[in-house]
């Protein structure tokens, strides 16, 4: 499940409701994991963080033994989804001896609570991590106002 | 405190289960690295997922019938990033196994690629299933 640790140690009321939004980003649409694991039980898959800075967030998964044609990233609107598929790797007529790594097919999506510029996401796969980098759009970014002093209007 | 230090004794029946971290830095912090273990007669092989490690600072080693495996994770996020939401702890990798078979230590291999380990450890000759013909 999600941790809110960070969120309520965040001394900042701006940034806390900024969390909140992202918070309900993840609970809003229940994602799901077609492969199942031992226990059958439904998880989370991929795991996600999530970071941001002024001009982008950043969305980071785990998907060890997945390579780019294993993976299929997209865009609509403001949801994102991460589709893809591990394969078995247990050979015909071998023993298994232990089985903790998930397989299978599985597919998550979240709703992002501001507007992205879908035409500049990008990502990478890094020694099994996926990294997904979402530019803001330009009215989702912070812009400083200048301020006139009163002798400045006319 | 250290979640990977406790020695697994292949083929028992204990599930690893990574535990989120959320206040630590990467580097502080290990994880116990989830396996398959397979058996195909001629090996016992060992893949273990160790998203995000670099390469060569993987460790694999074998003594007494103990394979023991770390790996190092980079720091991989800028400093300015601030977490949004955190369902999984970064951190780096360490877990021992007992392997009870026969396993012939000259000729272990390990091969790392998209996050993934794969140790072979080749059975010793005599402890490999033999197929016995049988003159009629």
């Amino acid at each position: 499940m999600l941790t809110r640790s960070f969120f309520s140690a965040s001394p900042v009321g701006a940034l806390a409701e900024m969390d909140r939004l992202f918070d309900s980003m993840v609970g809003a649409r229940a994602p799901f994991w077609v492969g199942g694991n031992a226990a059958g039980a439904r998880i989370n898959f991929p795991a996600l963080n999530v970071y941001e800075d002024e001009t982008n967030v950043y969305a980071e998964a785990e998907l060890p033994g997945l390579k780019l044609e294993d993976l299929d990233v997209s865009m609509t609107g403001s949801e994102l989804t991460i589709r893809g598929k591990r394969q078995n790797n247990v050979p015909e007529g071998a023993t298994s001896l232990r089985r903790e790594r998930l397989t299978g097919e599985f597919e998550r999506a979240i709703e992002l609570p501001l507007d992205i510029d879908v035409a500049n996401v990008s990502a990478s796969l890094t020694n099994g991590v996926l990294l997904i980098t979402l530019p803001k759009a330009k009215t989702a970014q912070p812009r400083k106002i200048q301020i006139r002093g009163a002798g400045q209007i006319s | 405190m250290n979640t990977g230090n406790e020695l697994n004794k292949c083929c028992s029946n204990n599930v690893a289960v990574r535990r989120p971290d959320t206040a630590r830095a990467s580097s502080e912090w290990s994880y116990r690295p989830n396996v398959d273990i397979i058996d195909n007669d001629a090996a016992i092989e060992v893949h273990a997922d160790l998203p995000g490690a670099a390469g060569e600072s993987i460790e694999v080693a074998f003594e007494q019938g103990i394979l023991s495996i770390e790996a190092q994770v980079p720091h991989r996020h800028n400093e300015s990033w601030k977490r949004v939401v955190t369902e999984f702890g970064v951190g780096n990798f360490h877990r021992r196994f007992q392997i009870d078979a026969n396993v012939d230590a000259d000729r272990i291999a390990a091969d790392y690629s998209d996050g993934v380990l794969k140790i072979t450890l080749p059975k010793a000759r005599e402890a490999q299933r033999r197929r016995i013909p049988v003159k009629a």
